[in-house]
């Protein structure tokens, strides 16, 4: 027992030695007031530094009596600030942007790289995610993230993301810290991240600090805009298939500041003109109006009460709806209406409140909810006035997830040495994971029928204790515990997960670093294909059904090439435990009912290398990415069964992974950007032999068996690769100013050399009676335009 | 307008562009894997069997399955040699000379010129006790019927349910549909058949229906269901056929209908099926059914008065 105590007092005495003085603030972009996340504040004099924390703070405690901060930021001019130490003093500190910052000028990442002791860390610059041409133009937060080394998008244009051999259900997505559930648009055509409203993009593919939790594979933490505290901007924007808005200022200047980002897709509208001619050439009497649209809001109210003490209000909304409205008339009694509605969407809110409790111990207090929900109706309507007759009939089929949060965190840091943090959250799941309902009403029979509508609730506590410990110069640590316990339908699952990372610095240039963490998972996606589709449902774990869980390990080296190209080699291995899969044949068509009898848990492992270079000064910009991974799944549990008990590769196993992103500022008015992406082919499984399955002799059949003529013959669960994806996307950029703002003009061209990659691989019967092998591809070469002005 | 047109042409020329797709046929970038020897032969308590050994073949080849029509069979019974003799009677079928009895074993060893050995083996379970077997009245074209299953209390039983109706007049007998309706056996939510969303793992309807005792193991239960498609005459008799099945026969039948109702072999939606298979060197299923046929007979007339006995 003495000999812990002793251990304890040993660790515990850096946090209460004397004779320290604390140098605490924020550090904010002169030109926004908009607070920096990532900046670093460096003391020269005692080669002790901090990086500011999600809500832009710093504190650094010196023994020193004299300073020298080096302040430093992405696209900001480095400020230099000379103290004298004799009381905790309060620096506020405001970078200017770099006039090089339209190069994508990324100064300080340099020291963040190499300092940071997290490795399977990447902050993603949101100015070059601005810059990578997409499908029609759109930026996109997700499919940026899913360009670089280690992340893997699904099929053709999807936003799924696939983790180091983890599943699409196993990525957490904070929106200001709240979880959202379905971060799709369009079945996975667009995330729903209006980039525009995004400050910070930060992503965690292991090693993952012990303040996150709750999924295996990866963390994107995405903070938006706070708004500008001194004078109103905004920008409005018009693409080939939607139009945007954002306005952001003071509310009461230097105090107060909103930000609202807003866009919409307009397809349908124009469509419906469209269809009317279509309708009428066809001489139909009947009226049809249907379309697809999506939109998203993201608003924000910043007030800042003192220095200490900080209130954010953030509110994100977002639906797709599809919708067909159909109404035939014969012109004298007869109407008849069909209408079908789908419109899937997420809410989430949240409140903060930041207070700086001492110079070293800041506080952060919030509480959240956050919400996914879809709902699908088809009604028919019949009327027929001549026999008065009218007959309705509704089907309904919802499903949905609503979280309540509250969480305190803290940030510590007791000496230069040490940065804890440590917290506690509660979370509130109500699921719903179906609801459907009949509505039939005729002259003689009524039926109003809503089942499944039972809802479960479970409740999800986590606390957790982490330090950032500087042992030396060269040696950093992060020590971290992180305990989860989740409570659903009478059964309490808790889990203890440790997180440890360390970064060895060698000279200036170099470092190497290795982590371990332990990720537990109490949700599961039920999902149809490998789609995203809003059919999609999240469920709990179950009696039968535990959680998931995973042990990662990576280690990795990292270089920094004259102070403008970062170099990274990692490598990884995990393995996952309670993993699901549906069984053969099994699938979750807007069904949750007897889920748990339609799936196998086994296990899974996934190893790989990956390598960065990632050059951030200078005309060119941009990064070359390539992974080699490995991942494999394996069910043999009893009566869970797949593949006869053996291993087979994960549906996105992929052993190479290419991407080069590069962006070449000409001047000031001009810049290309350039996208080149190369996987091997997604697995698929195919049946390779076909056989008789008839017991009797050919020409007699009775039946007693089936009559079932050919079966297909399935050797092994994704044994076929379909042909590899590569694709060339180019973007080029026309700004020009006036004096009323800015404007830039976009042409980008998506599958530039019109590359048909496979989207799905199927069968087909031909009249000689044998078959072909046929891929469907989604999308060819697509050409945008979009127009932007900000002010 | 001229320019109206032409602009809604564009615009939802490029709109279908996108969403259209494109498909084209592609090369198949794998080996050509080699056809497999395919036994399939289901083994019914004290009848000659037959088994049918074909060919699998390519799936992208067109051909039809080529039938064994030089293979040579020997059979081990309860691990002994058995005398028991097989002769080909039709392409690539051989009739046995003998019967097995329930709680038999048998191992067929199957040696294909050019192939090696394929065998399979399989134990022929106890023939399943029931009892209070009744028909019921249910209208149309159906009939119900009930009977109580007297599980036995080792785990692992499967069953399968068939019917036919034989007509009076000229003794042919028309295989009926079997449906049934047990939300214990197959733990189907209501939910299920309201909007008929999810049936793919729901054996409870078809020529033949499967069940297994997971959830009523040891337990003497009442099975009710209805048969389809027969006719409704007075003096008709109606053969109920309930068998206990090998594990291996439910698995490979199971997954056999699985995939005829998934779509194949591919599938967009759901996972591929792989079909059970007991067969060694090959694929295929030697399965064995211990069948107990119970007979009915309607004395009323179907839709007004029918009644049964």
């Amino acid at each position: 027992m003495k000999k812990y105590l002793l251990i304890i007092s040993f660790y515990l005495l850096p946090f209460i030695a004397a004779g320290q003085h604390t140098i605490s603030g924020t550090v904010k972009d002169a030109q926004t007031g908009e607070t920096l996340i990532g900046a670093t504040v460096y003391d020269t004099v005692s080669r002790k530094g901090a990086a500011t924390n999600q809500h832009g703070r710093y504190s650094l405690t010196l023994k020193n009596e004299e300073a020298v901060l080096r302040v430093s930021f992405v696209g900001c001019e480095t400020q230099y600030i000379y103290l004298t130490l004799k009381a905790n003093q309060r620096v506020d500190v405001k970078l200017k942007s770099s006039y090089t910052l339209k190069e994508v000028v990324i100064v300080g990442q340099r020291t963040q790289h190499l300092e940071s002791s997290q490795p399977s860390v990447v902050e993603v610059p949101v100015e070059q995610v601005k810059s990578i041409p997409m499908i029609f133009g759109e930026t996109d937060v997700v499919k940026a993230v899913q360009l670089l080394p280690g992340v893997q998008s699904g099929s053709e244009g999807m936003a799924g993301m696939y983790v180091r051999g983890g599943g699409p259900d196993e990525n957490l997505f904070l929106l200001d810290g709240v979880p959202m559930y379905n971060v799709n648009h369009l079945g996975g055509f667009f995330s729903a991240f209006n980039s525009d409203a995004v400050k910070n993009i930060s992503l965690y593919k292991g090693s993952f600090p012990a303040h996150f939790g709750s999924r295996l594979s990866s963390v994107l933490d995405i903070t938006t805009n706070d708004g500008n505290d001194k004078e109103l901007h905004g920008g409005v924007g018009i693409g080939t298939i939607s139009a945007k808005v954002n306005l952001e200022g003071p509310i009461i200047k230097e105090k107060t500041t909103f930000s609202l980002s807003a866009r919409r897709t307009y397809g349908d509208v124009l469509l419906q003109p469209l269809i009317a001619l279509v309708t009428a050439a066809e001489g139909s009497n009947a009226k049809i109006n249907a379309g697809y649209y999506f939109y998203d809001l993201n608003a924000k109210v910043t007030h800042r009460f003192s220095e200490r003490s900080r209130l954010y209000a953030s509110y994100y909304m977002g639906d797709d709806a599809l919708y067909a409205r159909l109404k035939l008339m014969d012109g004298y009694d007869f109407r008849e209406y069909l209408k079908f509605n789908y419109s899937w969407g997420n809410i989430v809110g949240s409140l903060r409140w930041n207070y700086e409790l001492t110079p070293r111990l800041f506080l952060n207090l919030s509480g959240a909810y956050t919400r996914y929900r879809s709902k699908l109706s088809i009604t028919s309507e019949f009327e027929d006035r001549s026999e008065n007759v009218t007959e309705s009939m509704e089907l309904g089929f919802g499903s949905g997830i609503r979280d309540y949060l509250a969480c305190a965190d803290f940030d510590y840091q007791p000496t230069p040495d040490h940065t804890a943090k440590f917290g506690l959250h509660y979370t509130y799941h109500h699921f719903t994971p179906e609801t459907q309902s009949v509505h039939f009403k005729a002259a003689s029979e009524t039926l109003d029928t809503t089942i499944g509508q039972s809802t479960v609730g479970a409740h999800e506590v986590m606390v957790y204790g982490e330090d950032d410990w500087r042992i030396t110069d060269f040696l950093k640590v992060n020590l971290g515990l992180n305990v989860t316990g989740f409570g659903v339908q009478g059964k309490f699952y808790p889990s203890v997960q440790p997180r440890v990372s360390g970064r060895w610095l060698i000279g200036d240039r170099w470092s190497v670093k290795a982590g371990y963490a332990r990720m537990t998972q109490y949700l599961h996606l039920l999902s149809t294909s490998t789609v995203s589709l809003p059919t999609d449902l999240w469920v709990p774990v179950t009696a039968h059904i535990s959680p998931m869980t995973s042990n990662q390990v990576a280690v990795g080296v990292f270089y920094n090439l004259l102070d403008s190209v970062d170099l990274s080699v990692e490598g990884y291995y995990k393995n996952m435990d309670n993993l699901l899969e549906y069984k053969d044949g099994a699938s979750f068509w807007g069904s949750s009912q007897g889920w748990e009898q339609k799936v196998c848990m086994g296990r899974g492992w996934a190893y790989g290398i990956e390598f960065l270079a990632q050059k951030t000064v200078g005309k060119l910009t941009g990064w070359v990415g390539y992974t080699w991974s490995h991942t494999d799944r394996q069910f043999d549990r009893e009566g869970m069964v797949l593949n006869e008990g053996k291993p087979f590769p994960a549906k996105y196993d992929r052993r190479h992974d290419v991407s080069i992103v590069l962006t070449y500022k000409f001047n000031d008015r001009f810049d290309l950007s350039l996208t080149w992406v190369y996987s091997t082919g997604n697995a698929a499984t195919l049946a390779l032999q076909q056989f008789d399955p008839d017991p009797d002799p050919a020409g007699y059949e009775t039946g007693y068996y089936g009559y079932q003529a050919t079966a297909d013959y399935v050797s092994s669960r994704n044994n076929y690769r379909m042909p590899a994806y590569h694709r060339m996307d180019v973007g080029f950029n026309w700004h020009r100013k006036f004096r009323f703002g800015r404007r830039t003009l976009n042409l980008s061209v998506y599958n530039l050399y019109n590359r048909q990659n496979p989207y799905m691989l199927y069968t087909e019967t031909t009249y000689s009676g044998g078959q072909t092998l046929n891929q469907l591809s989604l999308f060819p070469i697509m050409p945008s335009i979009s127009y932007n002005w900000m002010f | 307008m001229k320019k109206t047109l032409l602009y809604f042409l564009v615009l939802s020329s490029y709109f279908l562009l996108l969403f259209a797709g494109c498909t084209k046929q592609i090369e198949f970038d794998g080996d050509e894997t080699e056809p497999l020897p395919v036994m399939v032969s289901y083994v019914e308590a004290d009848t000659a069997f037959g088994v049918k050994m074909t060919y699998s073949r390519f799936f992208l080849s067109g051909r039809d399955f080529k039938s064994i029509n030089d293979a040579t069979i020997r059979a081990e019974v309860n691990g002994a040699p058995s005398a028991m003799a097989f002769a080909r009677v039709g392409e690539g079928y051989y009739l046995s000379s003998m019967a097995l009895h329930a709680g038999d074993t048998m191992t067929l060893h199957v040696a294909v010129p050019g192939e090696g050995e394929v065998s399979a083996g399989c134990r022929l379970p106890a023939v399943p006790v029931v009892s209070d077997v009744k028909a019921t009245e249910e209208g149309g074209y159906s009939v119900g019927f009930s009977f109580v299953l007297h599980d036995p209390a080792a785990r692992g039983d499967c069953y399968m349910l068939r019917a036919w109706c034989v007509d009076s007049a000229t003794g042919e007998r028309t295989q009926y549909v079997v449906s049934v309706d047990d939300d214990v056996i197959y733990d189907v939510d209501v939910s299920d058949e309201v909007i008929d969303l999810e049936t793919s793992t729901d054996y409870s309807y078809g020529w033949q229906v499967l069940f297994t005792d997971e959830r009523i193991n040891g337990q003497n239960h009442t099975v009710k269901g209805t048969l389809e498609s027969g006719f409704g005459q007075t003096g008709q008799t109606i053969q109920l056929q309930i068998c206990a099945v090998s594990r291996d026969t439910y698995l490979y039948l199971a997954t056999l209908r699985s995939q005829q109702e998934s779509g194949g072999g591919i599938s967009f939606i759901g996972e591929p099926v792989q079909i059970h298979t007991n067969v060694k060197g090959g694929i295929g299923i030697l399965g064995a059914v211990s069948p107990r046929t119970e007979e009915l007979i309607t004395v009323g007339v179907q839709n007004e008065n029918t009644d049964y006995r």
